[in-house]
């Protein structure tokens, strides 16, 4: 009995010696992460935060910021509204919904990402098509009330291609690339920028939107293109290293050869830089709410 | 005696009842309702006060609201109907192959040698990362669906039967076989039945990891299904919608475990009340 006795008593001192030791172990843990001072910026990835990626080799970003990967903007959303970031990048339509939300308040625009080309469509490697043999054919769209697919089907019908003919399958955007090496869809209609991503697959972009200029700028030819919208960095009002020391650091980014800023985004992104040599380069620039609730208004029209 | 003569929809109606006094009597005990009532009662009163941001966590009353107009518009329970005939056909099949397979790898160290390390080596992939080859080689929509449903059900099933028969009492075994039992009588009548708790819970872990996966699944392809919407909802910032759509994947998931446990208490009487 003794012996047993014995044993008992050592299990609850072993059990005890473990659990203070984790214990200790995520009190060490939790007070570690309360010490950060580093300036944490969500993203949710992709080929148009390309001054935050040349930022990144800014001896000066280092030990004042961290790029942060989330899965998706709606996740910098949610880790923006809670206070977890500082800053954070998000695209239009979850600005839409986050700007509409109590706790925004704590937020400002202090920034935005333009690129030339908004909706694309990008075909299937070895499907050769024109715009008016779509009918019949599978299209994914990463959203059934799309933005991107409401461009595309108006562009689409302007050119007397009848888009109900078409079989749209929502997709995950991340399921898009393999659904197309497969052959499951034929096409898929995305963000511009994002396209690199197919295009470095073998696939081949059949329409892309351009928002052309009103002006004399340009010429009949080339007629210069409007910057869309893509992304709004979003930071916390009361933190000034997000709300005015990150924007100046990314427009100082921004102002870096092609070459550079064409390098990081391959970088980081992993799409080859030839395929990025044929593409625009995104662009941030500094801006505030009433810029972008105009420039979306205008988007909207 | 006689009580167990009742036959038809007597006993159909008997059997309900005891049921649902099992199930809710385990959701109204005072030992539960000491935690629940509180922990609801915080679910109101946090996000009230502001502890909580209620933009992130909203209250009870409001999940409560757009739980009422989500359920009175039909639209919600077809999405329900649709997610639960995806998630009972995943289950079936991986009820129909985990479970053989099981018992035939804990039965026969042969079968065991040649098919456990495949599944060992498969098992850790987390299910996300066969999205890609899954819609490869079943397109998009309902085949890819059950397929990720059932790679979430079938591993906890297989290894739990696979352990268990494995770890059948060999008394069982011997006094079985010298009253001559044939291997055959052997897996039917003592393995089986001697591992039935353990293969019960196994169900219940593969319904848990199984509904993960049908969120999971209904990221990808389709516009239909309890994972739709509140992938949809989480995505567009509507939290109370969010809720809603956890809530009710959890109240599906306490349900098919009540089922369960009642099959086990039908089942496997001598496992009760251990």
């Amino acid at each position: 009995m003794k012996r047993v006795h014995l044993l008992v008593h050592e299990h609850s001192r072993a059990s005890l010696l473990i659990l203070l030791v984790v214990l200790l172990t995520a009190a060490a843990f939790l007070s570690g992460c309360g010490e950060r001072d580093v300036t944490v910026i969500g993203h949710s990835g992709g080929p148009l935060l390309t001054a935050a990626y040349v930022a990144e080799s800014d001896p000066e970003f280092g030990g004042r910021f961290e790029l942060s990967r989330l899965g998706t903007p709606a996740d910098v959303g949610y880790a923006l509204l809670s206070g977890d970031l500082a800053a954070g990048f998000i695209d239009p339509a979850r600005y839409e919904e986050i700007e509409r939300l109590p706790g925004f308040e704590k937020l400002e625009v202090v920034g935005k990402v333009t690129y030339p080309f908004g909706a694309t469509l990008v075909v299937r490697n070895g499907l050769e098509v024109r715009l008016g043999d779509l009918e019949g054919k599978k299209v994914g769209i990463s959203q059934p009330e799309c933005v991107l697919w409401d461009t595309f089907k108006a562009d689409a019908e302007r050119l007397n291609v009848d888009t109900e003919k078409l079989e749209l399958q929502v997709i995950a955007f991340d399921a898009m690339i393999p659904a197309l090496e497969a052959g499951i869809i034929d096409a898929v209609v995305v963000r511009g920028a994002l396209a690199a991503v197919a295009v470095k697959e073998g696939h081949t972009v059949l329409y892309q939107n351009w928002e052309i200029e009103e002006t004399d700028a340009g010429d009949g030819c080339c007629p210069l293109t409007e910057d869309q919208v893509e992304l709004i960095l979003l930071a916390q009002r009361n933190d000034p290293e997000a709300s005015s020391g990150l924007p100046a650091l990314l427009t100082r980014s921004q102002s870096s050869s092609l070459e550079v800023l064409r390098s990081a985004a391959a970088q980081a992104t992993g799409i080859p830089v030839e395929i990025l040599a044929d593409l625009p380069v995104s662009r941030f620039e500094v801006a505030d709410r009433a810029l972008i609730e105009e420039l979306l208004s205008h988007d909207d029209e | 005696m006689t009580e167990y003569r009742v036959k038809g929809p007597r006993l159909v109606l008997r059997e309900t009842g005891f049921f649902m006094r099992n199930a809710f009597g385990s959701i109204f005990s005072p030992e539960f309702i000491v935690v629940f009532v509180p922990a609801l009662a915080l679910w109101e009163i946090l996000p009230r006060v502001g502890v909580v941001p209620s933009t992130l966590v909203p209250p009870l009353s409001t999940v409560t609201v757009t739980a009422w107009e989500m359920f009175v518009s039909d639209e919600y329970l077809v999405h329900i109907a649709h997610s639960m005939g995806k998630f009972f056909l995943a289950l079936a099949i991986a009820i129909a192959t985990a479970i053989p397979l099981g018992v035939l790898m804990g039965w026969n160290i042969a079968v065991r040698k040649r098919v456990l390390p495949f599944f060992q080596l498969l098992a850790p992939v987390p299910p996300p990362a066969w999205v890609p080859i899954t819609i490869i080689i079943f397109g998009i929509g309902l085949p890819m669906q059950t397929f990720l449903i059932f790679l979430g059900a079938f591993y906890p099933i297989l290894f739990n039967t696979y352990q268990a028969v494995k770890d059948t009492d060999p008394r069982f075994l011997a006094s079985a076989r010298i009253f001559g039992a044939s291997e055959f009588t052997l897996i039917t009548r003592v393995y089986i039945w001697d591992a039935l708790g353990a293969i019960i819970m196994s169900v219940k872990t593969g319904i848990a990891v199984g509904l993960v996966m049908l969120v999971i699944a209904e990221m990808y392809g389709g516009r239909s299904g309890i994972g739709y919407v509140l992938m949809e909802a989480k995505e567009f910032f509507q939290i109370p919608v969010m809720v809603v759509c956890m809530v009710t994947l959890g109240i599906i998931g306490w349900f098919l475990i009540e089922v369960l446990k009642f099959a086990e208490l039908k089942l496997a009487v001598w496992k009760v009340g251990r």
